[in-house]
């Protein structure tokens, strides 16, 4: 499959691409490892003026200390350093682990971390070539006025896809967007609103610069877990992060972060889940209870690739089962 | 017939002489070709997946600058194609009616493929859209249109296979039992997609290098649909990045490129994308299948009454065949003396179905086997029992006349059943844990119309290098090294004396291609015969000369010598050079020739042999089911397989390997997902192939069943391992499943929805 005809922008600094983006940002996209961008071009799904090369620029690569004991990672880092990072194994090992689930060793090599923060929704109407959607009506991620899986839905309906997103939500993580003149930090849940189309709130004339996690309490219990048809290669049909803090080793969770993508247009942070544990000692009931409000919380409803039935059931044992394990490693069986 | 075994280069796991060029990357495949003044080709396909085309302007297209030739159904001569001549109903790019998404309307040529891709968005196609029927039940009711002219409720052809007296099994029958199965559609995904090269020289000739299993084939149909004499087309064969039986037909690309080649006096490429490749070629038939049997209560089968709905898609293709192979191997490895089988191959407006690793046989044995299971469980017989109770032997036939010339099943089932120690396992699983079996018989060289012998020729050069030339062709599996080693045995030297050309229908003898797994059996012997052939001319000359009796001489280990005195003899240069002295005919050629000796089957009615000799087959599969996600993971499965005699066995290992590989994608993972006649899944990420991760811990075993009385009938006794060893991994997968959960799945493939559902029902039910 061929590209389409674009002009490629290949700034020498991060100000002269923030210059750029501020002048042309309507009419361009950023690539930096390109393992989504370059599939929806082929497919003509996107076919942007320009293409803004972020690769290489100085100051949007690697993993630093930051304040407040914050780790710092660059969001041209790429999946692979972070999955294989000992410090992120050590400091956060859900996200090496949610960075490792992406795709395959050739993508990870490629794909970085903001990427994949900022990774389309996808839809299996939309991610086809040009030539078999000329069999289908334009849908509202295609510019038209409907969606194609859920009939008179007012909005698009694709599915949120990105494994180290609810690792990062877990973790606490912000991430700092620049654009020219200035910058912001967010709390990671905020870049999404859970719409399929835009995948994401992020500026025309903004890049994700880098994602800051906060050191994780002591006596936490975090988990990373993916459910794909297969084991590698494959989008989620559902993955879950929890991080659970415990107060002693009595089993009484302190605060809980649970979050989950896969089941909807946007990653799901489960307040009432979290609620339902803070200081309540973990049973098997609560577990059950909890588990119940997550998948509420989620309320799956694509039946793209899977039910929602099979999305709500999956989702629903890998939280009580987490749970239970968490209960196991604080009370140390 | 007691079997040779003192082999000199049979038996040995000798690498592929195609290995170093492939893993380097050196092999040449067609997409790798580039010609001089060379096009590229484009086809505009259909986004409708039934209308009638009131008309087709191209005149933009030609138009854009680097436009070298636009063709449409009514340029080309109007021939339909397809493997059968009996069953062709088929055109290169349609004339008047488009019946599935991606059906081929219009062909470009152009200085680049941007060029070419841009020049379709510029043809103007008006349509006149018509319902689209999509399965096999909607498409047969009153009413609705016609897919093809004349052809009444959508049937294609039907087959009707009554043998032995089936009501008299029923009306002594202590138990009976029906079930029904569906057998989804998959795709073959070979690594390589789709591609031709075409150029049409100024003598009116054509070459064509094709990636296909079916060179000879191609030129006839190429011959056929372009009115151009067979002599006139040389189809060349590259390196083949995969077939499974989706490149065993003539698509839309070769008749296409060569077409453009003759408007443009250029060479024409055409490639496949991905999509194109999986989508506007060829699935897995799906067949829904049903059966009801008649039985003793000790497990004795009476009889079978069965129907089975096999889907074609939008053309025959090879639909006839695969419904023929259903039905007659209903009738193997199990005994049944009396059987009934209604078959109807029916059209919808869906991407046409083809051949694929274990074609129709598959299907069939994968309701067979797991119907047989339930019935076991009805019965409270052991699922191994109730096969070996049933298991044909050597000198069976059939009640529909497939004759038993050489059988291993009840080794293979014996000896699966021991290497995963079945006594100790079956009914003493731990929760969720499932242990299952199953056996079949499948064609092993097929003969399944006239005209479908193999041929070969072995050149012996000057210096003692041997050339085989054989019209088989090497798509992966191996053929160009075993038919390798089967010369080398006959000619006495070792495998590295002995180069190799195949499927080149301009150089190399007639052979039909890769299909029905007949190449051990039919190209082996070919090359087998003409290695004899050759070596003979050389044998009279040392006999001569040794003054001793040609039979008494033998050929090994590069001499020539008299048997059981090595010492007594001279070296194959030695003997080539007494034989050139002599000033005896050059160059020394050796012709080899194989047909089967048997009639070509009845198609309509089932019966008769399809086949020179019958491969068996054993697996058995171990899973373990999740019960709160759906999950089912292929712990272990053992691959037992009547090879025969083991030509290489490394390549029957393998076969082994990858047919558990395909299976298991196929039982549990793979499925062509269809909405509103839209394939949903056509690319490699979206249509699930078992990675390395989804293998279970596989045990090959090959049994050699070689030694009958009747003699060997492939080389040596060889038999096909290529496609057969497929063709159990389903229903020991369902069966274990089974035993697992106590849930028969009998549509597949078994997804953790499925699984969650069943599980909730019978959950349900228990209350």
């Amino acid at each position: 499959m061929t590209l389409p005809k674009f002009t490629h922008l290949a700034p020498s600094s991060l100000d002269e691409a923030l210059d750029l983006l501020n002048e042309k940002g309507e009419k361009t996209k950023v690539i930096a490892g390109g393992s989504d961008l370059m599939v929806q071009l082929k497919h003509r799904t996107t076919t942007p003026e320009f293409i803004l090369d972020i690769k290489g620029l100085n100051g949007l690569e690697g993993i630093s200390a930051g304040s407040d004991g914050k780790t710092n990672i660059g969001a041209l880092t790429t999946l692979d350093t972070v999955s294989e990072s000992e410090q992120i194994k050590e400091q956060f090992p859900i996200l090496a682990r949610a960075a490792f689930k992406v795709a395959s060793s050739q993508i990870r090599n490629v794909g970085t971390l903001g990427g994949n923060v900022c990774l389309n929704t996808r839809c299996w109407y939309y991610n086809q070539t040009s030539q078999w959607r000329e069999a289908i009506p334009a849908c509202y991620k295609m510019g038209g006025d409907e969606c194609l899986v859920i009939k008179n839905s007012d909005k698009c309906n694709a599915v949120f896809l990105a494994d180290t997103v609810p690792a990062l939500i877990a973790l606490d993580a912000e991430l700092k967007i620049l654009k020219k003149g200035g910058e912001r930090t967010i709390p990671i849940e905020q870049l999404y609103n859970g719409s399929g189309h835009p995948s994401n709130l992020l500026g025309a004339d903004e890049i994700l610069g880098e994602i800051q996690i906060p050191a994780t309490p002591k006596n936490t219990y975090s988990v990373f877990i993916k459910d794909a048809p297969r084991e590698v290669v494959d989008f989620a049909i559902v993955n879950m992060a929890m991080c659970i803090t415990f107060k002693g080793n009595d089993g009484v969770c302190e605060k809980a972060r649970i979050a989950a993508g896969g089941v909807t247009s946007g990653p799901v942070r489960s307040l009432k889940g979290e609620d339902a544990l803070k200081g309540k000692k973990i049973t098997d009931s609560l577990a059950d209870e909890v588990a119940d409000l997550v998948v509420k919380d989620a309320a799956p409803i694509s039946p793209i690739w899977v039910s929602p039935s099979q999305r709500r059931q999956t989702l629903r044992t890998f939280v009580k089962r987490q749970l239970m394990a968490a209960l196991a490693n604080n009370q140390g069986n | 017939m007691v079997v040779e075994k003192d082999y000199f280069v049979l038996g040995k796991s000798l690498p592929r002489v195609d290995a170093h060029e492939k893993v380097t990357g050196k092999a040449t495949y067609v997409d790798d070709m580039v010609m001089s003044n060379m096009l590229y080709g484009k086809i505009l396909r259909s986004p409708h997946a039934h209308a009638n085309i009131i008309s087709i302007d191209t005149t933009e297209a030609k138009k854009l600058p680097g436009v070298k030739a636009v063709i449409t159904g009514m340029d080309l001569p109007k021939k339909t194609y397809g493997t059968d001549p009996r069953f062709q109903d088929e055109y290169a790019l349609c004339r008047d009616k488009v019946r599935y998404i991606g059906d081929d309307v219009a062909a470009v040529a152009a200085v680049d493929e941007e060029i070419a891709e841009a020049a379709l968005k510029l043809i103007k196609v008006e349509y006149e859209v018509l319902e689209g029927l999509f399965d096999v039940y909607t498409t047969r009711e009153p009413g609705k249109p016609e897919i093809h002219e004349g052809k009444a409720n959508n049937v294609s052809s039907e087959i009707h296979l009554d043998a032995g007296d089936v009501e008299a099994a029923f009306a002594k029958a202590e138990h009976v039992r029906e079930d029904t199965f569906r057998s989804q559609p998959t795709f073959h995904a070979p690594l390589e997609p789709h591609a031709t090269i075409a150029r049409w020289d100024e003598n009116n000739k054509l070459t064509v290098w094709s990636n296909k299993q079916i060179p000879f084939y191609i030129r006839r149909l190429l011959s056929h649909t372009l009115e151009l004499p067979e002599t006139h087309v040389r189809v060349i064969k590259p390196y083949i990045g995969g077939g499974f039986g989706g490149k065993g037909e003539m698509f839309a690309l070769d008749v296409c490129a060569s077409y453009l080649s003759k408007m443009t006096g250029r060479p024409v490429k055409i490639v496949y994308t991905r999509e194109e490749s999986l989508v506007c070629t060829r699935r897995r038939h799906e067949m829904t299948i049903t059966l009801k049997s008649a039985m003793k209560k000790d497990g004795t089968i009476l009889g079978v009454k069965g129907e089975i709905l096999s889907e074609t898609g939008a053309y025959n293709g090879t639909g006839p065949l695969a419904t023929f192979l259903a039905t007659i191997f209903l009738n193997l490895p199990w005994k049944i003396p009396a059987v009934k089988v209604d078959s109807y191959l029916i059209y919808t407006n869906l991407l046409p179905s083809g051949p694929q690793r274990g074609h129709g046989v598959l299907q069939m044995r994968f309701a067979a086997d797991c119907h047989l299971d339930l019935i076991a469980a009805d019965l409270n017989i052991d699922p191994l029992e109730i096969r070996l109770k049933n298991a044909v032997h050597e000198g069976y036939r059939t009640v529909n006349n497939m004759n038993v010339k050489s059988c291993g099943i009840v080794e293979c089932l014996e000896q699966a059943a021991e290497k995963i120690n079945w006594k100790e396992k079956r009914g003493k699983m731990p929760p969720n844990h499932g242990i299952g079996i199953s056996g079949m018989g499948y064609l092993s060289g097929c003969n399944l119309v006239p005209h479908t012998g193999a041929a070969a020729l072995v050149h012996v050069h000057e210096d003692g290098g041997i050339k085989l030339l054989t019209g088989a062709a090497e798509i992966g599996q191996g053929s160009d090294t075993y038919l390798s080693q089967l010369v080398a045995e006959e000619m006495g030297v070792p495998i590295e004396d002995v180069s190799v050309i195949s499927g080149d229908t301009s150089i190399t003898p007639y052979d039909p291609g890769t299909f029905g797994s007949r190449v051990a059996t039919m190209s082996g012997n070919a090359a087998k015969n003409a290695a004899r052939n050759a070596i003979e001319q050389l044998l009279k000359v040392v006999a001569e000369e040794m003054e001793v009796d040609v039979e008494d001489l033998a050929a090994r280990d590069r001499k020539i010598f008299v048997k059981g005195s090595p010492d007594k003899g001279m070296s194959l240069r030695k003997a080539l050079k007494t034989y050139m002295y002599r000033d005896l005919p050059m160059p020394i050629v050796g012709s080899g020739f194989y047909q089967a000796p048997i009639q070509v089957p009845d198609w309509f009615k089932a019966e008769n042999d399809p086949a020179a000799t019958y491969s068996f087959g054993a697996q058995i599969a171990v899973v373990e089911v999740d019960p709160d996600t759906g999950k089912i993971a292929l712990k272990e499965m053992v691959n037992a397989h009547d090879v025969g005699i083991m030509i290489n066995p490394m390549a029957v290992e393998g076969q082994l390997q990858g047919s558990i590989h395909m299976g298991t994608g196929h039982a549990l993972t793979e499925d062509v997902v269809i909405k509103d006649g839209l394939v949903m899944n056509a690319n490699l990420l979206e249509y699930k192939i078992a990675t390395p991760f989804e293998m279970p811990l596989v045990h090959g075993i090959a049994v050699e069943s070689a030694s009958d009385q009747t003699g060997p009938v492939g080389p040596h006794g060889a038999k096909e391992c290529g496609e057969g060893t497929q063709v159990s991994t389903l229903p020991a997968i369902v069966n274990a499943v089974f035993d697992a959960t106590g849930i028969m799945f009998k549509d597949l493939p078994i997804t953790p929805e499925k699984v969650l559902r069943a599980l909730k029902e019978k959950n349900k039910g228990g209350k």
